[in-house]
């Protein structure tokens, strides 16, 4: 078994709220800088910028796995990690049909431009892309899964747009492949509350925005290869294969 | 009716006093999504809610809102505060529910 540095959300420029900086050279670039072996790119509701960010790290050596940061209709920020760009592709078109548009107002949300390899902009989004999708988190969670895809509810922790501050708990019949958190003292406050929680696996990401968050907050994978089928038996637990963060590492 | 004419009916206190303090209220809405009230609440509205993210700062801005009604005593946190200067936001709070405080408030300017 092999230990992989791993960042598993981070959004690009695209995000409203993520930087200009973050360009897909430049997420290359710092991730390789901080020592990650792999990446995912999670914009929220979209997948546009991924397939550039991939192209660049695929000749740099650095694995990047397609992942879009999904609104829910509970206002619940749910991570799919996607095994290819066709599922990502796929999963888009469910996301394009069912988001609830509201133009984006850039001076007052922020801009959600994407760009080429040279860092010219090619395209703008119009709509406000953290609006939420008019799907629950079952119907989404079920979506995900149907398309091969990992379901991670978002930055747990979090007081809001987290699936237990939207809910006020974690359904126990949703399908979650693992929970992402960001601060260790505040999910441990959250495993002693709801003891379910403990059975599901955890790590930590950095939920970048800005480049210098790049690598934060990582997690360990534990695998013979970074690849997606190795990432989705690590947040099972099987065939040997584990994923660990801040909390657990030794 | 004005803001501050709410605010005093209510005994509600100003948290924050913004820059539409003295502006007529054109009527109310009560949501704890931010997305519902980015989708369908209008310009010049209170809006009612329990949320006290530094979003609804924004939100209430981006809409232009009357002023934000943070109900059940819920205070905002430092940032929110200091997003709600910044955006110069009325802030109210009450120590009532959502469910009264919107009673109360559609009674007096619905």
């Amino acid at each position: 078994m092999t230990r992989f540095r791993v960042d598993l959300h981070i959004h690009t420029l695209l995000s409203p709220c993520g930087d200009l900086q973050m360009s897909p050279s430049a997420i290359v670039e710092r991730s390789l800088a901080a020592g990650l072996h792999a990446i995912a790119v999670c914009d929220h509701n979209t997948t546009l910028q991924t397939p550039l960010v991939e192209e660049l790290g695929r000749r740099r050596g650095l694995q990047v796995f397609h992942g879009v940061e999904i609104t829910t209709r509970e206002e619940a920020h749910c991570v799919a990690l996607l095994p290819d760009a066709q599922a990502a592709a796929e999963l888009q078109r469910f996301i394009d049909a069912h988001i609830l548009r509201i133009p984006n107002n850039p001076e007052r949300l922020g801009d959600q431009v994407w760009v080429n390899q040279w860092e010219q902009i090619v395209g703008e989004v119009a709509w406000y892309l953290p609006s939420p999708l008019d799907r629950s988190v079952e119907q989404t969670a079920d979506e995900v899964l149907r398309l091969g895809g990992l379901f991670i509810p978002a930055h747990i922790d979090r007081p809001a747009n987290s699936l237990l501050g939207q809910l006020g708990f974690m359904p126990a019949w949703l399908p979650v492949w693992a929970v992402e958190y960001n601060h260790p003292e505040r999910f441990g406050v959250l495993l002693e509350a709801d003891p379910a929680l403990r059975a599901k696996t955890a790590y930590t990401a950095s939920d970048a925005h800005f480049l210098s968050q790049i690598g934060t907050n990582p997690s360990w994978l534990d695998a013979p290869a970074c690849t997606f089928e190795d990432l989705a038996m690590a947040m099972a637990g099987t065939q040997g294969r584990g994923i660990i963060s801040c909390r657990t590492e030794p | 009716m004005k803001v501050q004419e709410l605010a005093d009916k209510l005994g509600m206190e100003v948290i924050c006093r913004g820059a539409r303090f003295d502006e007529q209220i054109r009527g109310g809405y009560v949501s704890d999504l931010l997305s519902d009230v980015m989708g369908h609440a209008d310009e010049g509205q209170v809006w009612i809610t329990l949320q006290v993210h530094r979003n609804v700062i924004a939100v209430a801005a981006l809409k232009e809102l009357a002023a934000v009604v943070l109900t059940s005593g819920i205070l905002p946190d430092e940032q929110t505060l200091s997003q709600a200067r910044e955006e110069q936001v009325t802030v109210l709070s009450t120590p009532l529910s959502s469910f009264e405080a919107a009673g109360r408030i559609y009674a007096l300017i619905g």
